[in-house]
């Protein structure tokens, strides 16, 4: 029997069957449970995914209602276990709130994802950017290329960001962080929109000490396949859309699948 | 001149953000025998400078907030707008005392913990025994863009009036204000479970507001029934 991967459907998430696809199509079985029948599965879970959309309609502040509830003390024992768990968009709002990444001291809550600081807008932002690899080890990571990767982001809180002077020096030093915004050429983003919400050293996933739980503000699962990527993103991906839409391959892996072959691979070992 | 606007808005009807709060409070975060209630307000406090005579000022505010939602719809809220200038006062909207009447008079009944499995009478006579306190929570983002989105949007629609042309507008606080109805012996019991209740320090402790990124004001505890000072 294949090992499962729990995707966990908090009220008002609404990425769990674009999940589900991604983790099939690297030949992992998947399950959606709710949030209020799945304690027991995360203690039998092969990996977490907490998907994106908006738990509990964001009420109070993203994540934070989620983060309450009884399963995310599972996910982060799971987590502290070795148990690959990832966050995507509101997911990783949620593993935030639930001081399960950084997780420089487990359970505290040590940043936050604050509202988008972007120039001359404000709230939701929908749009491609570009992310390259950082040096904290990751295992979702682990298969990204070492160049600047397309992916799609949609979010109005998505700003990483710290009050804690220890816990920023620590980032700095590249602690925890497992991928940042960058130019489409692979050089630091600069402000808007090549940081799209203007997070702190342009942060876009951090991930715990033993590098097994990511949260991820971007969406790896809607940039899974060729035929994601727009015409207008430059770069390979683009070019392979470009020139897909004429050969019919536009169901070949895109750059967020990645993400999903290197979390099939931790699950199998 | 100084004009200092003070606005406070609430749902009429049902606050679903605010049940949201309550409940996880109540079910996931253990404060059933101690937490009487919960109200959630949006607050403003502007500070406009003109060299219009006080009336005719707020007139012109008053003029800008009614006409549109930025601040209020008149259709699905109640507000207290408080205007204070040279030592003279006027209060449009539902007076506060009045907002904190309505919260009190719903505590330990269908606007309280109604949820919270038959033990509504048994606080209502706590209450009544004045072991309630009343603990106002003003939530506020560092980021002072919000605030100065304010400003600048009223500042300009003031600019479009005739008596207010000159003013000039400074937001001093844009935030969330929680009333928190607790249980506690003494004032100073009851401000430190508010602290706990609002500063999300922990995965299992806090909830209104996030330290990273937001800062909050914890009121002085105030008896229920108590007259604010």
């Amino acid at each position: 029997m294949k090992a499962k991967v729990l995707i966990i459907q908090f009220p008002g998430v609404n990425c769990e069957y674009e999940s589900l696809r991604a983790v099939e199509a690297v030949g992992l079985a998947g399950e959606i449970r709710r949030w209020n029948d799945a304690r027991a599965a995360v203690r039998e879970a092969a990996a977490v995914i907490v998907p994106g959309g908006w738990s509990y309609q964001d009420r109070i502040r993203a994540g934070v209602v989620a983060a309450k509830d009884g399963v995310m003390e599972e996910v982060a024992e799971a987590a502290a276990r070795g148990v690959p768990v990832i966050g995507i968009c509101n997911g990783a709002q949620i593993l935030v709130e639930s001081g399960i990444v950084p997780g420089f001291e487990p359970g505290r809550v040590e940043v936050a994802l604050a509202p988008n600081a972007m120039t001359g807008r404000r709230g939701y932002y929908c749009a491609w950017v570009h992310v390259r690899r950082a040096p904290a080890r990751c295992l979702f990571t682990e298969d990204l290329p070492d160049e600047p990767v397309p992916i799609t982001l949609a979010h109005a809180e998505g700003r990483f960001v710290t009050s804690d002077e220890r816990v920023r020096a620590r980032l700095e030093a590249g602690e925890g962080v497992a991928l940042v915004y960058c130019t489409p050429g692979g050089g630091p983003a600069g402000a808007f929109p090549q940081n799209p919400n203007g997070s702190t050293l342009a942060i876009a996933a951090l991930t715990n000490p033993a590098g097994n739980a990511m949260a991820v503000m971007p969406h790896p699962e809607r940039a899974g396949w060729v035929h994601q990527v727009p015409r207008y993103v430059g770069g390979r991906w683009g070019g392979a859309r470009r020139r897909d839409a004429t050969t019919g391959d536009l169901f070949a892996a895109g750059p967020g699948m990645a993400i999903f072959t290197a979390l099939a691979r931790a699950v199998r070992s | 001149m100084t004009i200092d606007a003070r606005l406070l808005v609430a749902l009429k009807g049902a606050d679903l953000a605010a049940s949201t709060a309550r409940l996880t409070l109540l079910d996931k975060m253990g404060y059933g025998d101690t937490l009487l209630g919960l109200r959630r307000f949006d607050y403003f406090d502007l500070a406009i400078e003109t060299a219009a005579d006080g009336p005719a000022a707020v007139a012109a505010l008053k003029r800008i907030l009614d006409r549109q939602s930025t601040f209020y719809n008149r259709n699905k809220h109640l507000y207290a707008l408080e205007c204070r200038w040279e030592g003279q006062t006027h209060a449009e909207g539902v007076s506060r005392e009045d907002l904190e009447r309505r919260f009190v008079a719903g505590l330990g009944g269908s606007g309280g913990p109604a949820d919270s499995g038959g033990k509504d009478a048994g606080k209502k006579f706590i209450l009544n025994g004045s072991k309630g306190f009343l603990v106002e929570v003003l939530v506020e983002d560092d980021d002072r863009s919000a605030r100065d989105a304010i400003a600048a949007k009223v500042q300009g629609d003031l600019a479009g009036l005739p008596d207010t042309r000159d003013a000039t507008v400074r937001c001093r606080h844009r935030a969330t204000v929680w009333w928190l109805a607790l249980l506690a012996d003494v004032p100073v019991a009851a401000e430190e479970m508010a602290r706990r209740i609002a500063a999300t320090e922990r995965r299992d402790a806090g909830l209104l507001y996030n330290p990273n990124y937001q800062r909050a004001e914890i009121g002085p505890a105030r008896r229920i029934g108590q007259e604010r000072s």
